[in-house]
């Protein structure tokens, strides 16, 4: 049998890809926050993204290179979409060592207006985030400190169930059951 | 004052009560120069002293059991584990209706680029 580096959250992209190639009639690669994704961040994203944290505009080297040192390979979630060349979404979470969450931290997608896959980024997040959260036996997946403006989409299309920040230390998040 | 260099608190009895004199003196300089100084009782810094044992105790007692007490990883599957997992149609989208995964995958234009 021929022994590969690929991981438990490969087989998760190759599966999310197949759901989406035939469905979005795009093309669709999904990979790490490798340093492919993070130059092509820095080149194409960082010169025009006019947003600002927390409502997107993340500094994704900083971000990426944080969670790489805080947590292993195994208790990271991490996605970077392509279209061809085009990198079009990038997402970061961290998985819990017991069996509760998948938590996914940051989201965003390309600040390019009219880039292939808009309005398909936050499907393909949720879709890997959901897959990986299954396939580990967790039992829910959490969206940490979601955008205002989104929380509705979460809660109505998505069916993600928010609550509000409780105390100082708290975070607000959106979690939705994945054990069926 | 990047590299310079403190003693460390001193302690002093002072010769009238019995209070102690702290304070932070920077010999680094050729005249002495004292940053900070204060004088506590004596009883007052024992008191401390006695109230922070416990907590001390159980903070050492901690730091030896953290390790026993989290709770280890779960173990993962393999590439090929899960390659078969959704291809047994296990996985969260092969068992969603269809309308479901119509919804799932249409397109949606939302905030961020998302």
């Amino acid at each position: 049998m021929i022994k590969t580096n690929k991981t438990a959250l490969d087989a998760v992209y190759e599966k999310v890809e197949i759901v989406f190639a035939s469905r979005i009639q795009q093309s669709l690669r999904l990979t790490r926050i490798d340093f492919a994704a993070l130059r092509t961040w820095s080149e194409t994203w960082e010169p025009i993204n006019k947003r600002e944290p927390p409502n997107g505009g993340w500094d994704w080297l900083y971000k990426r290179n944080y969670f790489y040192k805080k947590y292993s390979t195994r208790l990271r979630f991490e996605v970077a979409i392509w279209n061809d060349n085009e990198l079009c979404g990038l997402s970061l979470g961290r998985i819990t060592r017991d069996d509760s969450n998948n938590s996914i931290h940051y989201a965003e997608g390309s600040p390019r207006l009219g880039h292939p896959l808009t309005g398909h980024i936050l499907n393909i997040i949720l879709l890997t985030g959901i897959e990986y959260a299954k396939l580990l036996g967790k039992k829910r997946v959490r969206l940490v400190d979601p955008v205002e403006n989104l929380i509705k989409v979460y809660e109505k299309r998505y069916k993600f169930e928010c609550i509000k920040k409780k105390g100082l230390l708290g975070s607000s998040y959106c979690e939705k059951e994945v054990l069926k | 004052m990047k590299y310079a260099y403190y003693d460390s608190l001193i302690f002093q009895k002072t010769e009238t009560d019995s209070r102690v004199r702290i304070s932070i003196v920077d010999s680094t300089s050729a005249t002495e120069k004292t940053l900070w100084e204060k004088v506590l009782p004596l009883y007052l810094l024992i008191f401390v002293f006695i109230f922070a044992m416990p907590f001390l105790v159980l903070f050492m007692i901690w730091i030896m059991l953290k390790s026993l007490l989290v709770k280890k990883a779960q173990p993962q599957p393999t590439y090929e584990e899960a390659k078969q997992w959704f291809e047994d149609e296990k996985g969260y989208f092969d068992n969603l209706s269809e309308p479901e995964k119509q919804q799932m995958v249409s397109k949606k234009k939302l905030p961020l680029g998302l």
